[in-house]
């Protein structure tokens, strides 16, 4: 497959420009990490020894490199500021903003894949009419207006749910879910309406197609017209989408994290950055970039098994 | 008010209210800091919930939260308009630029806006209004450039088509200036889906807006906005939810505001239903155009004064319009008309394919397959008819064609539907039917995408599924007019072959007068809607009777005619049939026309040649 070989270079290099791109910018940032170790009442002796020490004083592409080629090992380097190792630093918040992604993404799916089949089967009809308002209304929600009402409603007025008691994988997976029902909630339900509005427009779109009427005059019923046929290649879009949300999710749930106490990969990264730790900062931006290529490029194998158009573009046999 | 009401017939209700909220969030924005300049602090009465006179309540300094709301919406609206504008104006010129050069500049920009969806953008602006101080100014660039990106990609998405168009190829040969083709050729053609886009925008960013001031890196504390608001409220959320619950509304509303007037906005005018006014009047006048039905024995599809209208804004379409024919087994009609004059929507109206509405209910009309009405049938029976016993070919085999299915599984599926067969009987008899089709090298064939495949034989798959439940009848909708000449022939060829190998009856449907000479038995043309003249096709093509017939007749090329030698090509356009019919529909574009024809409708008249044109019955001619 020449084409996915294409993606993958495609895919290394926008790994490259994001890795590089913060390591440069942190670099052209002002603050001395030695100062900030040793304070501002250290010696210009002092700050020469620890910028030796922490290889500060080479050049910063040969820093980039020695940092780079560390960071394929997954040796993601040692704090300047509390000398934590930044990688096993990260694997604590790895699993939590993981589980968060998968969860949200089954939960955003699962809503509107249904209710997007619903719709579709009778577009402009009542039930349509009434579940496009809806998911604008879920859409136009921001997270962090739907995590605080959430959690006025469930936690604080009903209490039904933890408000801010985390609780890990490792301590039992009911009391785990249980703490997570309103973090996931607060980001799969505005979610679940980008999805629904994705999938259900493609489907209308398909339904009135060549290829649609033609299985319909082969006599095909509705319901195997639009679940085997239709779904079939309109999913594809929805695939697509699905995957170009993984960033986001991973390393941008800051807010809901926040709001809910949650130890993710998004507060680690604001707080390292709040705290100019800048080796930190690097690690975790590397992490969010490696799972966004990585499930991209899931999706894109996806996409190539189920969809031979797309093979066929990278291909360049079309057009 | 009558402006008033087609202003809501263009909006809706719901996008009346949008308006409305729109201007008074606007006059807010621009006018309400004349009020809400000084707000008082009023210590007694701290954290009030709403009531008469603080509607929104007040917050835990007893300030009232309206004047705040409204203060607030200056800022928040100034940040996403500010934003918006950013993002567009960046995100518009990368866009244009990735999509007109395409190639290498493509790919680059492509890499660059995959890294910005990598990159955790939003932790990133946090840092970056943290690191260079809390302003407006801050927060508008920094949401402003994290948006490029997006609306980057969007731009590209909508050019990339248009680049390709002839009129911008066309401007490139002329050697226009980039600047001047993308100026004038691109953007204007782009910019209306983008509006539509920008009105999201303008929400979302409020919204990250919101998002930033809660988090502590939005605009400094001492400006008002209703991402600030929610802020401050949170630490008082147990007991005074209201100061949480009345920003976040105004945000949540302002955004579903932007996206409901969005999506109408692209979706452009909508389509109010009219009423279909009067119908009887028509029908009446319509009955009487049906000849005697020959009700003959070896009859198999009888189509008897078939109606297809569709509602329209402007009133009913008339598709097809009162329409009787008869196809008798082994027989080919063929079936032709311009396009335009209801063939392919009466070949649908057939098996019941044209869903209700847009079709008018209701209308008369009959069409007897083995003495069972198919319009009257139920859906599941009509299923069972439809593939099974009458199948369809379909005009265009690159787009009717299911693009993510094998080509053999599309056909063994039809077989397993309708004959019962297991999957592997209906993959040898796919096999079969390719074969039969003259398909080579059928078996790799059968694990062929449609993609794979040329338009001809794409066409041949075509036939393959519609045989594959052997059905008895076969409407053939224009099945050879997307392909070139020489696979016309062959395609026609192999047609009739199989009509006469397996006794088919098939109902051809074409543009083309001369492809139609030497194969069928007889012809039918049809124009506006109705049958214009019938016959066979012997009489047809040697004494035609009608003026519009002599015309299709006319434009047939010939061989042995002089090449450069104009064709006969009718002038003028068909006929919308909206509105009452009066007189005969073709009058307007006929050599031959008289005063009646502008007032009378010809009926379709005639033994076995007939024909619906006044000139033939009074003998003018």
């Amino acid at each position: 497959m020449r084409g996915l070989g294409q993606r993958l270079l495609q895919m290394l290099s926008v790994l490259l420009l994001v890795a590089a791109g913060t390591f440069f910018l942190l670099d052209l940032m002002p603050g001395n990490p030695a100062i900030a170790i040793l304070g501002t009442s250290a010696t210009a002796e002092g700050i020469a020894k620890v910028e030796a020490e922490l290889g500060l004083d080479k050049p910063s592409v040969e820093r980039f490199w020695t940092w780079g080629t560390n960071a394929i090992r997954g040796d993601l380097g040692v704090s300047y500021r509390d000398g934590e190792n930044v990688a096993s630093a990260i694997r604590q918040r790895f699993p939590t903003s993981f589980e968060i992604l998968i969860l949200t993404q089954l939960l955003a799916l699962s809503i509107a894949v249904p209710t997007a089949l619903y719709a579709a089967s009778k577009p402009g009809k009542r039930r349509d009419r009434l579940l496009t308002t809806t998911s604008f209304g879920l859409i136009a929600i921001p997270q962090f207006v739907m995590a605080l009402t959430l959690l006025i409603i469930f936690a604080k007025q009903l209490q039904w749910f933890p408000a801010a008691d985390f609780v890990p994988l490792e301590e039992g997976i009911i009391r785990n879910l249980r703490s997570l029902v309103l973090p996931v909630l607060s980001l799969g339900l505005p979610l679940s309406g980008i999805y629904f509005q994705v999938l259900r427009n493609d489907l209308i779109v398909t339904m009135t197609s060549d290829h649609i009427m033609r299985t319909r005059a082969s006599g095909f019923s509705e319901r195997v017209v639009l679940l085997k046929y239709a779904l079939r290649s309109s999913s594809l879009t929805l695939l697509a989408v699905v995957g170009l949300n993984t960033a986001g999710l991973l390393g941008g749930v800051l807010i809901i994290e926040q709001i809910y106490s949650l130890p993710g990969l998004g507060r680690f990264l604001f707080d390292a950055a709040t705290r100019r730790d800048i080796v930190k900062v690097e690690g975790a931006v590397l992490v969010i970039a490696v799972t966004y290529v990585a499930v991209n490029l899931i999706v894109d194998i996806l996409l190539r098994v189920f969809d031979p158009r797309v093979r066929a573009a990278s291909l360049g046999t079309s057009r | 008010m009558k402006s008033l009401r087609s202003f809501k017939q263009r909006w809706g209700m719901l996008g009346l209210f949008a308006i409305a909220w729109l201007v008074i969030l606007g006059v807010c924005a621009l006018f309400g800091n004349l009020f809400t300049e000084n707000l008082d602090q009023d210590l007694k009465n701290r954290l009030q919930a709403p009531s008469f006179s603080h509607p929104f309540g007040t917050n835990n300094l007893g300030v009232d939260m309206l004047g705040l709301s409204i203060k607030g919406a200056r800022i928040s609206v100034l940040v996403g308009l500010a934003a918006t504008a950013i993002g567009f104006i960046g995100g518009s010129l990368v866009g244009l630029t990735a999509a007109y050069w395409r190639g290498r500049v493509d790919r680059v920009i492509l890499t660059f806006l995959d890294a910005s969806a990598a990159f955790p953008s939003f932790v990133a602006s946090i840092s970056v209004v943290l690191f260079f101080g809390k302003s407006v100014r801050n927060v508008i660039l920094v949401i402003g450039i994290l948006t490029i990106p997006v609306i980057a990609r969007i731009v590209r998405a909508a050019s990339l088509p248009l680049v390709e168009r002839d009129f911008v190829l066309a401007a490139r040969m002329q050697g226009s200036k980039h600047l001047q083709i993308i100026l004038r050729e691109l953007v204007p053609n782009v910019i209306r889906p983008l509006l539509g886009f920008a009105m999201i925008t303008v929400g979302i960013t409020i919204s990250v807006e919101g998002g930033l001031s809660f988090i502590g890196a939005g605009v400094p504390d001492n400006i008002v906005t209703w991402g600030q608001l929610i802020a401050s409220g949170r630490a008082t959320v147990q007991d005074s939810p209201h100061l949480v619950l009345i920003p976040s509304s105004l945000i949540f509303g302002t955004i579903l505001v932007l996206n409901t007037l969005s999506s109408k906005w692209q979706r452009g005018r909508p389509f109010p239903i009219v009423k279909e006014p009067a119908i009887e009047s028509v029908i009446s006048e319509s009955t009487t155009g049906i000849g005697p039905a020959i009700m003959s024995s070896d009859a198999i599809l009888t189509i008897e004064n078939l109606h297809t209208y569709f509602s329209t804004p402007f009133g009913s379409l008339r598709a097809v319009d009162g329409v009787s024919l008869q196809l008798r087994r082994g027989q080919m009609i063929a079936l032709v008309g311009e396009s335009g004059s209801g063939k392919t929507m009466l070949a649908r109206s057939i098996l019941g394919l044209i869903p209700s509405p847009p079709r008018v209910a209701g209308l008369p009309g009959a069409v007897i397959f083995k003495g069972q009405d198919l319009l009257s049938m139920s859906t599941d029976d009509l299923r069972k008819v439809r593939g099974r016993q009458i199948a369809m070919i379909f005009q265009d085999p690159m787009t009717s064609l299911n693009p993510v299915m094998r080509v053999g599984r599309q056909i063994a599926d039809t077989a397993v539907l309708h004959l019962g067969l297991s999957k592997k009987e209906a993959k040898k008899r796919a096999l079969e039917l390719l074969i039969e089709v003259g398909v080579p090298d059928a078996q790799r064939r059968m694990r062929a995408w449609p993609h794979e495949l040329s338009g001809g034989l794409r066409q041949r798959i075509g036939i393959a599924i519609a045989l594959a439940a052997e059905p008895e009848v076969l409407i053939a909708d224009e099945p050879t007019s997307a392909l070139d000449v020489t696979i016309q022939q062959q395609l026609l060829d192999l047609l009739d072959r199989l009509r006469h190998v397996r006794g088919l009856s098939v109902l051809f449907i074409t543009h083309d007068m001369g492809i139609v000479a030497s194969r069928a038995d007889e012809v039918a043309v049809m124009y506006s809607g109705r049958i214009v003249e019938q016959g066979t096709t012997h009489e047809v093509f040697t004494n035609p009777r009608m003026p519009y017939t002599k015309a299709l007749l006319a434009s047939i090329p010939r061989i042995d005619q002089v090449s450069h030698k104009k064709l006969a090509v009718i002038g003028g356009i068909p006929p919308i049939a909206i509105g009452p019919r009066i007189g005969c529909a073709f009058a307007p574009r006929c050599p031959d026309v008289v005063d009646r024809c502008r007032t009378e409708i010809p009926l379709l008249v005639g033994d076995k040649h007939k024909s619906a044109c006044l000139l033939n019955v009074v003998g003018v001619a």
